[in-house]
């Protein structure tokens, strides 16, 4: 299927966006509307793409510009096949592919075609995952959490989802925790030193510049809750003059934080557009990161290893405040106590779901995965050098842990 | 992947979720047969009333809670009640499939519809077929006083009525929003019941109330014979909106008795800001809600053995192993795990530790609620479930 794309069509992208579309815009011209439009989503946001994120486009267009034709029509037709409205192939889709995607699931969900749609790109992101590993299978990442800080252990058991599939440690010497995994994600990025593959991201205020003696370390990009405070209350400020105007809905919502740009998220110390357009994303896509520091550190865990695919990962879960109201909570007019027990049950789920995340990438199987209760003594760790379901009452350190799961 | 795999592959999901809750209900009724409340019997065997029931009680969830937190051996700490007390007294279908848009209102629309309503669930829309209280009320002669629906926000005001002519809101339900009743109320008061108005979790955005609700708060005050100091106690002493809702349902059956209530229950629905400890939280809640009514109908004389009570999630939640979406917070997926839940069906007429596991779907409440209630649903999509008439 062609249609008639221009590069004119492009002329709103950014500069390397608007060069790349024209670049491949051939090839553009080959696919169906609806998985032109996806494409297109992506390469719209191309200055502001992790490497990771631009290797991925890159590696499509090759396969799109080099498979079978059969390979191809395959996997596209069932994009071709969905059944779209006059009035919705009439938007200008090509210009504006992010409003299009969104009212396409709109009308997809309407229609009942969003199982097939969703059935569609299930069948291509097992091509997409083909793609990457033929490209990244070489990684062996590490991935540290922690959780419980600043809460007591309680009587609920830890790691419950995590425990089949790893070796659990009764007896970890913690005292020095923090700095270990510090020094261990700097260990990793003194091996490889690429841009973005090396993060620490913390619940509260960071410790970054204790273990490292210095404000920032060039090799490991930091995110914390407090640090992003003001580029937090920024949008949620925009969200409430949205929300606060009658008549205002969801729609309008995500239409005025679509169109927030890298500008939104600078942050002290940050002049790098990728990293405030990533910034800016976490609090403007994340459902629940403007309120609590626990589901910002899960999301952007989430958004890191599926985006920028890192090579070593510490995520620090602190405590977050109580649940209140969403009025208080985006108003913040009140002052807000915080949730031990509740932290450490969202870090516990948080954790888990990192896992998940993690097993996503190319190379997973020989990954490794430790996560420690800050406030006591106990780790879980998954990795090729450790067995399923064992329980060690061993003493050791989270050094001797990473040690053994390699 | 076409759309015929898609709905095998729904069709494949079902059916793993029924084999997983109805290994679940034979471990239920091995440990809790001797401490249940109701007249429990062995699987198979089945329990008549005398006596025909004469009203119905529907439970909804706006905003399901997955196997994981409430079925599967690890969530079943999160719901005890519904374990000792309800199941053993259930018909319990395992594997209600929602083929239909994933938002609360809509969702909700379908199921007090019978068909897959397909409107924006964010707009003020009333659903496009007649609702299962017009059918009640248009069909048998019934006040708008004897059919209730206790909706949990804004965005769920006009699910009372349809616009289908012949229909529409001189046959729909009385609507109560008691966040909008405690607002109206508290309205002075120096006490903050700001964490109890929430309006929703999905939808940061105000969704404004109907005029016609803005306007007759204290006439439906009035109707509801509703104690205000007493109402704002008792607000002042709960942490959920949803138990504003059980106390509006428990004080309409003591002072009005209405044939037909109908309550969505939303708290389990703050899952949407991400924290597992507050999802589980409210599971519990709705748990012990759930319990509660059904309390409240055996001990309440003009209910008891006149009742029959469905307890049914809108749909389910995404899987933890979608890549799509983010686990238990939201259900954006479509994925096969968002669009099954389950549904309880208990009372005078209903088999009693009963579970069904043949896939059904959610548009099939209406017709069978009008089977039980002797209306006809001449438009609803769905068909009657013969297990529970």
């Amino acid at each position: 299927m062609s249609h008639s794309l221009s590069t004119t069509d492009f002329s709103s992208y950014p500069p390397l966006a608007r060069r790349f579309a024209s670049d491949h815009i051939a090839s553009l011209r080959s696919l169906p509307t609806v998985f032109c439009a996806l494409l297109l989503k992506e390469i719209s946001k191309y200055d502001w793409q992790f490497p990771a994120e631009r290797n991925d486009l890159d590696r499509q267009l090759k396969w799109i510009e080099s498979a079978d034709s059969q390979a191809i029509d395959s996997v596209l037709a069932p994009f071709a096949a969905l059944k779209i409205s006059k009035g919705l192939m009439d938007m200008p889709w090509a210009e504006q592919p992010g409003l299009f995607i969104e009212r396409l699931t709109a009308e997809l969900w309407i229609t009942h075609s969003i199982d097939a749609f969703y059935a569609a790109g299930k069948q291509y992101g097992a091509i997409l995952q083909k793609i990457r590993s033929e490209n990244d299978s070489a990684k062996s990442r590490l991935c540290i959490v922690f959780i419980g800080s600043g809460s007591e252990r309680g009587t609920k058991p830890l790691f419950e989802k995590l425990q089949p599939n790893g070796t659990y440690f009764s007896r970890v010497d913690l005292s020095q925790g923090v700095a270990d995994a510090i020094a261990c994600i700097r260990d990793e990025a003194t091996i490889t030193s690429s841009p973005y593959q090396h993060w620490y991201v913390d619940g509260g205020v960071s410790d970054l510049h204790q273990h490292v003696g210095e404000r920032k370390d060039p090799n490991i990009c930091s995110v914390s809750y407090a640090e992003l405070d003001p580029v937090r209350k920024r949008i949620v400020q925009a969200m409430n003059a949205v929300r606060t105007v009658s008549g205002n809905g969801p729609e309008q919502l995500r239409t005025v934080l679509d169109r927030m740009r890298p500008d939104y998220g600078s942050q002290a110390g940050s002049e790098d557009p990728v990293m405030r357009e990533f910034v800016l994303r976490l609090f403007a896509e994340g459902s629940g990161t403007q309120i609590f520091s626990t589901t910002f550190v899960q999301w952007v865990g989430r958004e890191i290893l599926r985006r920028a695919r890192p090579q070593s990962l510490f995520l620090r879960f602190r405590l977050r405040r109580t649940e209140r109201s969403m009025d208080e909570l985006l108003t913040e007019h009140t002052a807000l106590g915080v949730d031990p027990q509740g932290s450490l049950v969202d870090a516990d789920m948080g954790a888990y779901y990192t896992w998940i995340n993690l097993q996503r990438l190319p190379g997973f199987e020989k990954s490794r995965f430790v996560v420690c209760f800050e406030n006591g003594h106990e780790a879980l760790a998954i990795g090729p050098g450790v067995p399923k379901a064992t329980k060690s009452n061993s003493d050791c350190t989270l050094k001797n842990i990473l040690t053994w799961a390699t | 992947m076409n759309g015929v795999s898609a709905d095998m592959n729904l069709r494949n999901a079902a059916l793993q979720r029924s084999i997983s809750r109805r290994r679940f209900l034979w471990d239920v009724a091995r440990t809790t047969a001797g401490a249940s409340v109701c007249s429990f019997k062995a699987l198979g065997q089945t329990l008549r009333a005398p006596s025909p029931a004469k009203k119905l009680i529907v439970v909804t969830f706006g905003g399901g809670a997955r196997d994981e937190e409430t079925f599967a051996p690890e969530g079943q700490r999160f719901i005890p009640r519904m374990l000792g007390e309800l199941i053993p007294c259930a018909t319990f279908f395992t594997q209600v499939v929602n083929r239909g848009i994933l938002g609360h209102y809509v969702a909700n629309a379908t199921l007090a519809t019978g068909c897959y309503e397909s409107f924006d669930n964010f707009a003020p829309t009333s659903p496009r077929n007649p609702t299962l209280f017009e059918y009640y009320r248009r069909d048998s002669a019934h006040r708008a006083e004897d059919v209730w629906v206790i909706a949990p926000s804004n965005g769920f005001d006009r699910i009372g009525a349809s616009n289908h002519p012949g229909y529409g809101t001189s046959f729909g339900a009385t609507m109560v929003l008691p966040k909008q009743l405690l607002g109206r109320f508290a309205t002075g008061s120096s006490e903050s019941f700001d964490h109890l108005l929430r309006d929703s979790y999905e939808d940061t955005s105000r969704v404004s109330a109907s005029d016609n609700h803005a306007t007759s708060l204290q006439l439906l005050a009035d109707q509801l014979k509703l104690p205000v100091s007493q109402f704002l106690a008792y607000a002042s002493s709960i942490s959920s909106p949803d138990e504003l809702s059980l106390y509006i349902a428990q004080h309409l059956m003591q002072h009005l008795a209405p044939n037909l209530l109908w309550i969505t229950l939303h708290d389990i629905d703050v899952a949407h800001a991400g924290a597992y400890s507050l999802y589980t939280d409210a599971i519990l809640r709705t748990d012990r809600i759930c319990a509660e009514l059904w309390k409240s109908i055996q001990l309440n004389p003009e209910y008891k053995n006149k009742t029959n009570m469905f307890v049914m999630p809108d749909f389910g939640r995404d899987g933890d192993f979608e890549p799509g979406g983010n686990g238990f917070q939201h259900h954006r997926t479509g994925d096969p795990l968002s669009r099954t839940t389950w549904m309880l069906a208990l009372g005078p007429e209903i088999h009693e530790n009963i579970s069904v596991d043949r896939m059904v779907e959610s548009i099939d409440l209406v017709p069978t609620l009008a089977a039980i209630l002797g209306c006809n649903a001449s438009f609803a999509a769905g068909k009657p479930l013969a297990e529970v008439l």
